[in-house]
């Protein structure tokens, strides 16, 4: 599938602000399943952008605005391929996962602080791992299916920096704590998972309004991988129930959140910044065709505060939780 | 100078090596012959007078302000590094061995530190370090990964705890490649036992050490970025006045003739870096920081700091300005990792290590933990990201209760301990009222990691001032000595500053 | 030169003025006090608080007393919630320099230190209920010995600069306001006060060969104000805090604000004639004087420390807005 890619984040200072430097994640992973066409950045007021590609292998877009300014536009737009992955292997029995295995994926077999598993998410994980039988794949199937089932997907019921036991607790959360939830349930039991950061075209939003010209407008979002032995990484987004394919675009992963995220970054003055990120999608190669309600497509406007206080403060868009004015795209 | 003795007083009266290794007094009761000059002169100080030499430094350095805060006292409690007024002496040959043993080591350290962070981990992938040993070593920093550093000088200051065991074999007991401190007091001790006791130094071919900030200046002009010219600005980044090495950091910026900065007077201005200064902006080449990692970059680390300078990681990714010691340099001081260096200087240098370690167990493996839990109380164990001594348990100093505690936590964190033997640091006579008596002492030499190693004739010996203790720590009770290193036969001392700067 | 240290520098001379000058003035008054058994007490001690410019400051506190000798000696001189009383004032010096200690000579810093570290030695409290002469005697002598070995050991670059141009800058605005607050007093022109504020500026001798005999209103203003080579007329200040600013700004293309606005109340004094002056209001002319020197001293803030590095910024200064106020104490420049 040949999907074109808007990215868009803006801010708003209420005061004039300085020296603010940032860090842009929003550049689509050229992999095997993936192949990127075209790709660029545009700051407004103009600024020179470094890009390099980080430890995890995402591409990271730098740059900054010294002098004063009231606002900032972040856009990102790229072209990118997309094939579907093939599907799910057979079984692959715990005990392949052996200490080499596990050394290899080391990273993603510890916990940080969206991942800290507490007694529930152990024993929920156990439990799906005595109905799935001795086989890592349908183990972690059957935590994909857990998750979905158990929470309710429900903007602004979390915040960045929510960790997986609250999420468990809650019932609510968005993609990103759904992609955490997976991920730590994964861990608990031994199978290696890393959290993902793309985007997914939905050609329906679940606002109802059917998109024209197959574009639609939707929202960073975020699933999990699982490292299968002898397999390599199975992909599966437990907010829509469904394995990742050729409707997703992958940005790149981490252990969590943090390592992903799609912008960060600081900047100094009294003011406060109102922020909004959107993400336009557009089908090139056929019309959207499929439809269906997908939860990740809901559109939110999340207004990002960073504290009024003097110095530094934090600009940060979270995944899953960036809002976009749709209304405004639509009218366009 | 002619010495009028007017009176003598023996200091050795009475004196026991107690079976230690004794720096001074051999197996035999005997001085050894390169502390005889030594031992002779002070013969000639009365107590009284020692005690004299002893409250004027201290006046002195409370005066110019050679102080460190202490943490977790009262605040801004201000105190002076106790200095002992016994020289540490090192024989020229010892100390040739033991130079080319630091320099041997800090290569293989940078080495590796390249290879994880620029290069392609071939030590990892070899088998020869364990990759999960290093990516789960809180020091290993991804934001690092991809950040060079001319000619791979990743630890341009490194620090070597170095101590001696019970038959006087130098051994290497920790690394400190992150900010090591300490170098002004080598040259604050220098220069205040040339003044108070002039005499000592007669007759004794003592290497310099004041030529440490030019040489630190040129190890700072080795790693400026390409292009930054012949004249690079280097600053010296510090926390502020209130950190507690401040003294230190002011002390290395007049040394190096450098600005002392602190973040705030620092910006980026596309991916360049400049220093804020009353006439506009000035570019910066190198930044030798004594900020951690974690302060360093709001936007890539600790987004609360605001003593780090945003947008200095992408910078430096950028290669249009050089930070020293590079980020990421934590997971070299893993005491854990440190049980593989004599491993790397095999692998990367083809050469076997000249600077022993100390025989280090790995409690991650079941049988070294099996045999640690049961020898806890005879041996040392440590956490393995910490420096300063803390956290640190001796095992034969800790009650049932602190040894079972520490099995407990062993057994939860395995990766996160070390366990060591208890070295028997040698000792060295140290003033104690009238008379002196042995007390264990280490040596932190520094190392100036360029392309080819070399290090300031001696360093820091700390001295443990409690009878009996093993730490040696200033934030635990330790004091100092200036320590000598002895010219060799025929020893130009070429790298002697002759003028005696103001200090 | 930083502008961190070029900010730390000039504040240092700023508070080691203001401690010399409240020295001073309570030395003064508690000594005339004595003398003279006034049953005016709560009036003076009033008046010193308007001569530091604190009055304000001193009334809005949540403990209030009236103004007496022991609150307000204890206001100005151990009063750490006061960040001008004198302790505080010598504190800041030694924070400031401590924080460029590098910048300094050794001698400089180990005079500030040592000034520091022996008035807190000192039991401030307990003299200032018995004898307080000595300890205002030593912060004076002590403040101007540092002035000495700055002047003695120090390079004069751009660091020595800051630091007088703050001690000038902080004891013009001193002189204006001591003035001013002798002009609207009920005790205008009596002798005894001339000569209070001809003592608290060290000008007694230098009245004495003008041979104008008893002071007058009109001898006594024209010493503090245009006499072109007493160091504590407002005059001289002026100069010497303009000059240095163009010395500071001597690779900059064009004269600096603050210089400019120097210049402007320094060719003023420089033609000024006494009897015009006492035939205006000398009091609103004074009170002109205080507004340009705070807005100087907020021009050099906004030019050297905070806005040469984004020029964009400097259109934002805001110069004195409103009746004239004392410069809050630390608080470097107006921005918005």
């Amino acid at each position: 599938m040949r999907l074109d890619i808007r990215y868009s984040s803006t801010f708003t200072y209420s005061e004039p602000v300085v020296d603010n430097q940032n860090e842009l994640r929003a550049c689509p992973l050229d992999d095997d399943s993936q192949q990127l066409l075209d790709y660029r950045v545009t700051i407004s007021p103009n600024a020179r952008v470094f890009s390099f590609v980080d430890a995890w292998g995402t591409r990271v877009d730098a740059f900054g605005l010294r002098r004063s300014h009231d606002h900032m536009e972040v856009t990102a737009e790229a072209s990118v391929q997309t094939q579907l992955r093939p599907q799910p292997p057979a079984a692959v029995r715990f005990g392949r996962m052996d200490d080499g295995f596990t050394d290899a994926h080391i990273e993603y077999c510890e916990s940080d602080r969206h991942t800290v598993p507490d007694r529930a998410i152990t024993e929920a994980a156990r439990a799906q791992r005595a109905l799935a039988g001795d086989d890592v794949v349908s183990t972690t199937m059957a935590i994909h299916r857990y998750v979905g089932n158990h929470l309710s997907y429900t903007p602004n019921s979390t915040e960045v920096g929510t960790g997986a036991s609250e999420v468990l607790a809650g019932g609510v959360g968005v993609c990103q704590d759904y992609a955490h939830l997976a991920v730590t349930m994964c861990r608990s039991v031994g199978i290696p998972a890393r959290y993902v950061s793309g985007y997914l075209f939905t050609a329906d939003d679940s606002a109802g309004d059917a998109p024209l010209e197959g574009t639609v407008v939707v929202q960073t979002h975020a699933w999990f991988e699982a490292a299968i032995p002898g397999v390599g990484w199975m992909a599966l987004d437990p907010t829509n129930g469904q394995t990742v394919g050729e409707r997703h675009v992958k940005i790149g992963h981490g252990r969590s959140y943090d390592d992903v995220l799609p912008l960060r970054g600081t900047y100094s003055g009294p003011g406060a910044s109102t922020g909004t990120a959107n993400v336009t999608i557009k089908r090139m190669d056929a019309h959207a065709t499929a439809r269906g309600r997908l939860l990740g497509a809901t559109p939110l406007q999340t207004p990002v505060g960073g504290p009024a206080h003097r110095g530094s403060a934090i600009s940060e868009l979270p995944a899953g939780m960036a809002g976009s004015a749709a209304q405004a795209q639509q009218q366009q | 100078m002619v010495q009028h003795v007017t009176s003598t007083h023996d200091w050795f009266d009475g004196y026991s090596t107690d079976g230690f290794f004794d720096e001074v007094i051999d197996a035999d009761g005997k001085v050894r012959e390169h502390y005889r000059s030594v031992a002779d002169m002070l013969s000639g100080f009365s107590p009284d007078r020692l005690a004299d030499h002893e409250r004027q430094r201290n006046d002195s350095f409370l005066t110019q302000g050679i102080t460190f805060t202490v943490y977790g006292e009262e605040e801004g409690t201000e105190r002076t590094f106790p200095m002992d007024l016994v020289p540490r002496i090192i024989p020229a040959h010892e100390w040739a061995e033991l130079e080319a043993g630091l320099a041997q080591r800090v290569t293989a350290l940078n080495a590796f530190l390249d290879d994880l962070y620029m290069g392609d981990s071939g030590i990892v992938n070899d088998g020869v370090v364990p990759r999960w040993l290093v990516l789960s070593s809180s020091g290993y920093e991804r934001e690092a990964v991809g950040v060079p550093v001319p000619d791979g000088s990743r630890c341009l200051v490194a620090g070597v705890d170095v101590v001696r065991d019970g038959d006087g074999t130098y051994r290497a007991l920790e690394d400190n490649l992150r900010n090591p401190s300490g170098i002004s007091y080598v040259l604050e001790n220098r220069a205040a036992l040339t003044k108070l006791m002039p005499e000592l130094f007669d007759g004794a071919e003592v290497r310099p050490v004041n030529q440490y900030g030019r040489l630190l200046a040129g190890a700072l002009r080795t790693v400026a970025p390409p292009g930054s010219g012949d004249d690079p600005c280097v600053v010296v980044l510090t926390p502020g006045a209130f950190n507690s090495a401040y003294f230190e950091h002011v002390f290395l910026a007049q040394q190096l003739g450098a600005e002392l900065v602190e973040g705030r007077d620092l910006v980026v201005d596309d991916h360049v870096v400049y220093m804020r200064t009353t006439g506009g902006l000035e570019r910066v080449d190198v930044i030798y920081r004594r900020i951690d990692d974690d302060f360093l970059d709001p936007v890539v680390f600790n987004p609360s700091s605001t003593l780090g300078v945003p947008g200095l990681m992408a910078a430096a990714r950028a290669g249009t300005v050089t930070i020293a010691n590079a980020v990421g340099n934590g997971v070299a001081d893993d005491k854990a990792i440190y049980a593989y260096v004599p491993d790397m200087i095999r692998y990367y240098l083809d050469e076997e290590p000249r600077l022993a370690n100390v025989p280090t167990y790995l409690l991650w493996e079941p049988e070294q933990r099996a045999e640690v839990l049961a020898r806890l109380d005879e041996l040392v164990v440590k956490p393995v990201a910490e420096a300063g001594g803390y956290g640190l348990v001796i095992g034969p100093d800790a009650t049932d209760a602190e040894l079972a505690t520490l099995a407990a936590t062993i057994e939860a964190d395995p990766r996160n301990w070390i366990a060591q033997e208890v070295v028997p640091l040698s000792r060295h006579p140290t003033l104690v009222d009238d008379s002196l008596e042995g007390r264990h002492i280490d040596l932190r030499p520094f190392v100036l990691g360029t392309a080819e190693p070399h290090a300031i004739p001696g360093g820091l010996t700390r001295v443990a001032l409690r009878k009996g203790s093993l730490v040696v720590n200033s934030s635990q009770g330790g004091g100092s000595k200036d320590t000598w290193v002895l010219a060799a036969e025929g020893d130009d001392d070429l790298d002697a500053d002759d003028e005696d700067e103001d200090s | 030169m930083l502008a961190r240290t070029g900010e730390a520098l000039f504040w240092t001379g700023r508070y080691l003025e203001r401690a010399e000058n409240t020295a001073r003035l309570l030395d003064d008054t508690y000594h005339r006090l004595v003398e003279s058994r006034s049953p005016a007490d709560a009036r003076a001690w009033g008046g010193v608080l308007d001569s530091v410019g604190l009055r304000e400051a001193f009334e809005a506190r949540d403990d209030a007393v009236d103004p007496g000798q022991a609150s307000v000696t204890a206001y100005l001189v151990t009063d750490r919630t006061n960040p001008s009383s004198v302790l505080s004032a010598v504190g800041s010096v030694r924070e400031n320099a401590r924080g460029v200690r590098q910048q300094l000579s050794t001698e400089l810093w180990e005079e500030i230190n040592d000034f520091h570290l022996s008035l807190s030695r000192r039991r401030v409290s307990d003299e200032l209920s018995r004898q307080p002469h000595e300890l205002y005697a030593f912060i004076r002598r002590r403040s101007q010995a540092i002035t000495g070995v700055a002047s003695e050991t120090w390079v004069h670059e751009d660091g020595w600069r800051f630091l007088t141009l703050g001690r000038h800058l902080e004891r013009a605005a001193f002189i204006a306001r001591i003035i001013r607050v002798h002009l609207c007093s009920d005790e205008v022109g009596q002798s005894g006060e001339l000569e209070a504020l001809l003592r608290l500026t060290s000008s007694m001798a230098a009245h004495r060969r003008t041979r104008a005999g008893i002071p007058t209103l009109r001898s006594a203003i024209s010493l503090l104000m245009l006499s072109d080579t007493l160091p504590r007329s407002l005059r001289f200040c002026a100069r010497e805090a303009q000059a240095l600013l163009l010395e500071l700004a001597a690779d900059a293309r064009s004269a600096p604000l603050a210089a400019r606005l120097l210049g402007r109340l320094q060719a003023e004094l420089d033609y000024a004639d006494i009897d015009e002056v006492l035939g205006g209001d000398p009091a609103a002319e004074l009170s002109g004087y205080e507004r340009i020197l705070a807005d100087a001293g907020t021009a050099v803030a906004g030019e050297f420390f905070q806005a040469r590095f984004d020029l964009d910024q400097i259109h934002t200064v805001r110069l004195t807005p409103g009746p004239v106020a004392s410069p809050a104490p630390g608080l470097t420049s107006e921005f918005a």
